[in-house]
């Protein structure tokens, strides 16, 4: 499923988070987002679900307009942050509860969340556990999780490498990779992570103060020095 | 730093809080409807200020009505105490913050009661006690006197100010507390009635009359009272703030149910489900539900029970509040809650309105609870089933109706799980405003309806207009969604600002 951009603005105050002219992301695309603190990462995830409004222009995912229609609540799936989580339910308890607003029956729940099973490891179900108990890094593993159980053909993340250990890092950018592979989803990712996305991502875009600075081709792995001369590294 | 200049900067920061509230535009609003009802009330008062020194004196002439006032002293306090209920803010302390500044613990908590002390709510009586003084007291004590009579009255405040956060704080805690204030009122009765003499009531009239005569006993009397309970009030608050912040909660849980009789209700049922857990699994919302179940299920007892209510006004008025009063205590502050977790039920189909479908339908189902405890009122002939109907149905429609538009204007955060230490406990005006007239324009309805009707045709056309807005909840609901929707951006940035 495409995603468009048209003459995005986004102000809070005097400062313009987001100022995107055009950008179409193609179905498929493993896309990763980076930029320095306050480069619009987020601000521009927020008004891609819908939780921002736009001052100016819009964004299309597939047909759909998500400001005017709820259509694309059905194919897309986010995680951004903790306020995603209903925190005094259980994973188990979230997960299924997700599962039947998709109109996802109990094994099929099951059964999807048996791929993940390496990158819970074994901390995640059967804790009897309120989410709001857990660590921030298995927080973290439940909103992602969480985020794909129905299968987007849409999926939007940011900083989903946070708070997670050096293997669970390692196992959610493997899932994400064959997530793409299998489905031909869309993913969009955000991070300060710089390896984690080269690797994954062939398309990166640099966001600076609201603003495209750099879309970059990475289907070779050159990214990497880009960004690395970009942020002085 | 010295205490003033504490005091300085937290007042600051208070005003700055209050200030930068994301409700500050909606309660600027509101502020104009709660001044206006402050000065019909405040007229209200002055005018009973001005008749109560008459009406004293023609019902008791061999006595000064000041001192028929300062025998009633308690009644006073307790009316005070009640009212407090509905128009002081919870006792929240937002100490956390201050936590690891060389500020000592205490001297933070004791800005807050400092504050409370303070508050010009402690004066509102006096539209009631200057007009009373000046006519009763003024021709023979002159200004001293009637100045002596004010500042022990404001010190009664001040301690009544006190008593009212100590058990505020201990009810929020756990409703049982309930029984303090309670117990404490029953004592007083039986000071007041058992002895021939009329123990309390001689004991108010003699502080009184100590207060306008400037006797220092009195004075002292009060100080170590306010003091005394200033002290209590610190210790409990103190208690318990402490204890919240340094909580750590049972992280495994016994048993997980899953209520799958709900299955069969769709994503209504799934919202439903939801709605059970928020309620039993957060401290927050389980003492505010606790509470009110209790206070439901007090007042639908005594109308049952008992002979306490036997005028027609307060039997009306207590069967009314049975019903409403869970209502206003868990939707006054609807959308709040799940401001928690807000984004993710933005980011699914039609959840928010499955959420208020839910919540409307959990809400409806408590009523059946004081209808079942009216039972007794029904056989005794006090209440008829028709009037427990039409009110029950009053509340199911009209009042929540009322209620649930706070879905679209709410946009605070409240925290689940703190009560005392958490951010953003106090309410704001426009539910205050909101949760008054869900109290009153029931009544005024009944009062209106009742006497153009009759009693029995006035209870019909209750039933009728209630049912009409039960039916209609599917139409009002889809409304308030569709409101909601269109503020959400407003609605989430605030719920965002205040998490």
């Amino acid at each position: 499923m495409d995603i468009t951009i048209k003459e995005l603005q986004k102000d809070f105050g005097k400062k313009r988070a987001i100022d995107i002219k055009q950008c179409t992301i193609k179905s498929g695309t493993l896309l990763g987002l980076v930029g320095n603190n306050g480069a619009g990462k987020t601000t521009l995830f927020r008004l891609m679900t819908d939780l921002l409004k736009a001052d100016k222009g819009e964004i299309l995912i597939g047909d759909t307009n998500p400001a005017q229609s709820e259509v694309w609540k059905n194919h897309t799936g986010a995680f951004i942050d903790e306020s995603f989580l209903i925190d005094y339910l259980t994973p188990e308890e979230f997960f299924y509860f997700i599962g039947r607003i998709y109109g996802l029956g109990k094994e099929v729940v099951d059964e999807r969340l048996a791929p993940f099973c390496r990158f819970m490891n074994g901390e995640v179900l059967g804790q009897k556990k309120l989410i709001r108990n857990y660590s921030m890094g298995n927080k973290q593993k439940i909103g992602i999780i969480a985020a794909m159980l129905h299968h987007p053909q849409v999926l939007i993340l940011d900083e989903p490498f946070n708070f997670l250990d050096p293997t669970s890092q390692s196992v959610i950018r493997q899932l994400l990779k064959r997530y793409n592979d299998e489905t031909g989803a869309t993913i969009l990712i955000s991070s300060h992570n710089l390896t984690h996305t080269t690797d994954i991502c062939p398309r990166i875009i640099l966001l600076e103060d609201g603003h495209i600075l750099q879309d970059i081709d990475n289907t070779g792995n050159q990214a990497a020095k880009e960004l690395e001369t970009y942020f002085e590294i | 730093m010295n205490f003033m200049l504490l005091y300085k900067e937290l007042r600051r920061n208070q005003r700055l809080a209050e200030r930068r509230h994301p409700m500050f535009e909606h309660n600027r609003f509101a502020k104009l409807f709660i001044y206006g009802m402050a000065i019909f009330w405040a007229g209200y008062m002055l005018f009973i200020g001005i008749m109560l020194p008459l009406a004293f004196q023609s019902l008791f002439p061999n006595m000064e009505p000041y001192h028929i006032l300062h025998q009633g002293t308690i009644y006073l306090l307790l009316i005070d105490f009640i009212t407090r209920f509905s128009f002081q803010k919870p006792p929240t302390q937002e100490v956390k913050p201050y936590l690891l500044f060389p500020i000592p613990q205490r001297k933070v908590i004791d800005f807050f009661l400092l504050r409370s002390a303070l508050s010009m709510y402690n004066l509102f009586w006096f539209f009631l006690l200057v007009p009373f003084a000046f006519l009763s007291l003024f021709r023979f004590y002159g200004f001293i006197g009637v100045f002596g009579f004010l500042t022990g009255w404001w010190l009664l405040m001040i301690l009544n100010n006190y008593w009212y956060l100590a058990c505020r704080t201990l009810i929020h805690e756990k409703a049982i507390y309930l029984l303090i204030p309670i117990c404490f009122y029953i004592l007083c009765g039986c000071a007041e009635y058992l002895p021939d003499d009329r123990w309390l009531g001689l004991f108010t009239m003699n502080l009184g009359e100590g207060f306008f005569l400037w006797h220092p006993w009195a004075y002292l009397t009060m100080l170590t009272g306010i003091i005394g309970m200033a002290w209590i009030t610190r210790r409990i608050q103190s208690h318990y703030i402490y204890k919240e912040i340094g909580r750590t909660e049972e992280t495994s849980l016994r048993r997980v149910s899953e209520y799958r009789f709900l299955d069969r209700f769709g994503e209504t049922g799934e919202y439903f489900r939801l709605e059970i857990k928020l309620t039993l699994r957060n401290k927050m919302v389980r003492s505010q539900f606790v509470l009110g179940i209790v206070l439901m299920s007090t007042f639908s007892l005594l109308l049952s029970f008992t002979d306490m209510y036997d005028n027609s006004f307060m039997t009306n008025f207590i069967c009314i509040y049975s019903f409403v009063v869970l209502g206003i205590m868990t939707l006054t502050r609807l959308m709040s809650v799940e401001g928690n977790y807000l984004d993710g039920l933005m980011s699914r189909r039609n959840s928010i309105l499955s959420l208020l479908r839910a919540k409307y339908c959990f809400n409806c189902l408590i009523l059946v609870i004081p209808f079942l405890l009216m039972i007794p009122t029904f056989i005794t002939g006090k209440i008829s089933m028709l009037k427990a109907l039409a009110y029950a149905l009053i509340t199911a429609g009209p009042v929540f109706c009322m209620l649930f538009q706070l879905a679209v204007y709410n946009r605070k955060t409240i925290p689940l799980n703190t009560k005392l230490s958490g951010k953003n406990g106090g309410g704001n005006l426009v539910q205050s405003l909101l949760s008054s007239s869900a109290i009153f324009l029931p009544i005024i309805l009944d009062t209106i309806l009742r006497n153009l009707m009759g009693e029995t045709n006035g209870l019909i056309a209750q039933t009728v207009i209630g049912l009409l807005f039960v039916l209609a909840s599917p139409w009002w609901i889809r409304h308030i969604y569709k409101r909601f929707m269109q503020r959400r951006y407003d609605n989430m940035e605030g719920f965002r600002n205040s998490r």
